[in-house]
């Protein structure tokens, strides 16, 4: 299980819609978070969220659940 | 005991920098940034031992703010700003407030106009932002806050403060922790919120 938890801001809403329209991944709202889930790979692009670099690095700063296979400029992948 | 009651404080007065370039900080601040030069203070044999004698020079930042420059006499420059990219010559800087876009634009193209180097306008999580440095090396930024921070924000901050406390100082080992360590702790503790 991977988990994405996103504070539900302005700057960090492109991961939330990205995460609502890919079929794998479930979003559900906690108050001031929400929490993206997938059962196997938790995987966003930022080109397709359209974020500048400089918030996309900062996307994590909500904490995950799992392991990061990967987060570099292109790609955050959590297993 | 009776409760200490808590202070506030009003923004900023000044800041405080020492300049080995007396000439070209006044001629950036106040011909090429435009600001007004606000006060200046002369003093014999106030410094410390090794640096008696000085001048402390004010400009203009806004909103009752000033940025103000040490100019001592005779002494030897130690321009703590050396090696440009090390993090001590990026994290102490200065960034001052815009409040619309075209003020953005307006000293973009003043900067531009008056041959100073700038960034690329940086997007970050709640501003946006022009970079660049004085004749000392002092990095400074102009920002213009793209919205307001409330209490989520600062919940959150709260939150990211103890996890990095936790992680890379109270916690076990916390000299092999990584952020990564620190994000996932950070998860736990808002799982535990919801």
């Amino acid at each position: 299980m991977a988990i994405l938890y996103v504070l539900d801001v302005l700057e960090f809403s492109p991961l939330v819609d990205f995460s609502e329209r890919a079929y794998e991944l479930s979003v559900t709202n906690h108050g001031a978070y929400r929490k993206i889930e997938a059962t196997d790979k938790l995987t966003i692009s930022r080109v397709d969220t359209g974020m500048d670099p400089a918030i996309w690095f900062g996307a994590l700063v909500g904490g995950f659940e799992g392991n990061i296979e990967e987060f570099s400029e292109h790609t955050l992948t959590i297993i | 005991m009776s409760e200490i009651p808590q202070p506030e404080l009003h923004g900023v007065h000044h800041t405080a920098f020492p300049t080995w370039k007396p000439k070209e900080t006044v001629e950036f601040y106040r011909d090429i940034l435009g600001l007004k030069v606000l006060h200046a203070i002369t003093a014999k044999g106030w410094g410390r031992d090794e640096h008696p004698d000085f001048l402390h020079f004010f400009f203009d930042a806004g909103n009752g703010a000033a940025i103000a420059f040490f100019y001592y006499i005779g002494i030897e420059p130690m321009n703590d700003q050396a090696g440009p990219r090390g993090y001590l010559g990026m994290a102490r800087h200065t960034s001052w407030r815009v409040e619309t876009d075209a003020e953005l634009v307006q000293w973009r193209e003043r900067l531009v106009a008056k041959g100073v180097a700038i960034s690329e306008e940086v997007q970050h999580e709640v501003i946006k932002s022009l970079y660049f440095r004085d004749p000392n090396g002092y990095p400074l930024e102009i920002s213009l806050p793209t919205r307001s921070l409330g209490k989520v924000d600062a919940m959150d901050a709260a939150l990211t403060l103890d996890a990095m406390i936790k992680t890379f100082v109270d916690g076990d080992s916390p000299e092999t922790k990584t952020i990564e360590d620190m994000w996932r702790l950070k998860g736990e503790m808002v799982r535990e919120l919801l």
